[in-house]
């Protein structure tokens, strides 16, 4: 058993990589807006369908994710626009509510475009590393670079840049950053385009390993807030760090206990998680002076 | 400078500012005194942009500026001391000031030059998170910060609030000096102590109401102050 070790690591981390695409764009629009983004699931698909539609009408696969990332930055800030912005002061329910309209609508926009018969993008690399201890696809080696490339794209933009001043200043304090005259329309915008464009590169690059359809995004959203639990609400490494967590674990205990455990081990840990440190691996505990 | 006529505002179905004037001028530093829930915060809030107002006009120098965002507001040149400081406290005191004049870009040697003249005690703070200053010392950084957007009227909500009588008198001092330099002045508070020693032309609220307007020496002195708002005070 133990020497399956190794490929069941890689392949936890693969699947925790995807998670943690996910995750980070999630935990990105909730720590800046407050907002649940149920409708984050469907960032993931469409962006999936988008890159599928363009590769089947001929585009090169990163081509078309680049078309399908731009195009579902832009839908971010349209779903904003039309989905919260409107309800902006509202409790956190309304927004929740108007969040799950928002995914059932653009579930049933792809269901009424595509149907429910899944579908597959076909795999730009095919190739397979092999090691004595484990074998790795170029597309996991892809799927594993891209969450570092997106994770340093954030970083960058989040504290290198006059906007990412902008942005964490309204994630602490809102009403202070207001006063700085900082324009809120410009920063939800900016944050929902990024947190859909992380959602839309996850999609295309786990579109390219297993079938898509128009709810393929419930389960993974569900799975994020999981990993958003796990690392720390509105911290960038808990999303990077709780999604590789989760993916291990998933896979571990599908490969060592039983497979269709495999989602209860994933909720069996948020359990413990909240149980043990509430506040989150790598979140702080709220302290009011 | 600041001229307000008829103003109402509040909170869903809670209207706090019940047509509400005043005015403020450079030279002539104003105090809104009042008891809690009388309205000052909410004062701040609307003319600051936070809020919208629900009838009556905000003009700053003439201008009509009752619909801008906060954001043109504050390029118009409307700065304020928030109540409870609300510095961003993960972020260093550089970065604090920095945000405070975001909308001129990135500040100039002068903005750090002049935030730091006021209250040295920053400059060795500089790198620290804000978070981690102590009370005063956050409120004379969410005064730089205000500063750093170069207002031409300052609005203060309850700065000597939670502060020792010392840091009181620095944030009172501060203060003048930032009205010697041309800065109208339009401050809120229940400590008389700090009214008394900055303001000229008091406004006392009641209810949402102006119930006195005048000078601070005489609005003080006068009886319209020890019964609407002295006698509610606990000591």
């Amino acid at each position: 058993m133990l020497e399956l070790l190794p490929q069941q690591l890689v392949n936890g981390l693969a699947l925790g990589s995807t998670y943690a695409l996910v995750a980070l764009g999630l935990t990105l629009i909730f720590g800046v807006l407050l907002i649940p983004n149920f409708a984050h699931g469907e960032f993931y698909m469409l962006g999936a369908f988008i890159t599928y539609a363009l590769v089947a009408a001929g585009l090169n696969f990163w081509l078309a994710m680049l078309v399908s990332v731009v195009c579902i930055m832009a839908m971010g800030g349209l779903v904003d626009r039309l989905v919260f912005r409107p309800i902006e002061t509202a409790p956190a329910l309304s927004l929740m509510i108007s969040a799950l309209a928002a995914s059932i609508i653009l579930q049933q926009v792809a269901t009424m475009i595509w149907g429910t018969e899944p579908r597959t993008i076909p795999a730009p690399l095919t190739g397979v590393i092999r090691t004595p201890f484990f074998a790795v696809t170029q597309l996991q080696l892809v799927v594993m670079a891209s969450v570092a490339a997106a994770f340093g794209a954030v970083w960058l933009v989040l504290n290198r840049s006059r906007l990412g001043l902008a942005i964490r200043a309204t994630a602490q304090n809102r009403d202070a950053a207001m006063l700085m005259g900082i324009s809120m329309p410009q920063v939800r915008f900016a944050t929902f385009a990024m947190g859909a464009a992380l959602g839309a590169i996850a999609g295309a690059l786990l579109g390219a390993t297993f079938p898509i359809y128009p709810s393929m995004g419930v389960n993974p959203v569900l799975k994020a807030f999981v990993v958003l639990v796990l690392g720390g609400i509105g911290s960038l490494w808990g999303a990077i760090f709780g999604g590789l967590v989760l993916g291990v674990a998933e896979v571990l205990v599908a490969g060592y206990i039983a497979s269709e455990l495999q989602d209860i081990g994933a909720f069996a840990i948020l359990v413990l998680v909240l149980l043990v440190r509430p506040q989150g691996l790598f979140g702080r505990a709220q302290v009011e002076r | 400078m600041l001229t307000i006529e008829g103003l109402r505002a509040g909170y869903d179905r809670l209207e706090v500012l019940h047509g509400l004037g005043l005015s403020v001028e450079a030279g002539d530093p104003t105090v809104v005194m009042g008891a809690n829930a009388a309205g000052k915060t909410t004062l701040c809030r609307v003319v600051t942009g936070l809020i919208p107002a629900r009838a009556g006009t905000i003009r700053l120098d003439g201008e009509d500026i009752t619909r801008l965002s906060s954001a043109d507001r504050v390029r118009r040149g409307i700065a304020l001391v928030p109540e409870g400081r609300q510095v961003f406290g993960e972020m260093t005191v550089r970065e604090n000031l920095r945000l405070g004049a975001y909308v001129h870009g990135e500040p100039d040697a002068r903005d750090y030059d002049t935030a730091f003249g006021l209250f040295p005690i920053l400059l060795e703070r500089e790198s620290q998170r804000a978070g981690l200053l102590s009370g005063g010392e956050q409120q004379m950084l969410a005064l730089a910060r205000a500063l750093m957007s170069r207002p031409r009227l300052l609005l203060l909500d309850e700065p000597s609030q939670g502060l020792a009588p010392k840091a009181v008198e620095q944030v009172a001092h501060a203060v003048n000096r930032i009205a010697e330099t041309g800065v109208a002045i339009l401050l809120v508070e229940q400590n008389l102590a700090l009214a008394q020693m900055i303001a000229r032309h008091a406004v006392v609220l009641e209810t949402g109401s102006c119930v006195a307007d005048g000078r601070a020496s005489e609005i003080m002195a006068s009886s319209a102050i020890q019964d609407s708002y002295l006698g509610k005070k606990r000591n």
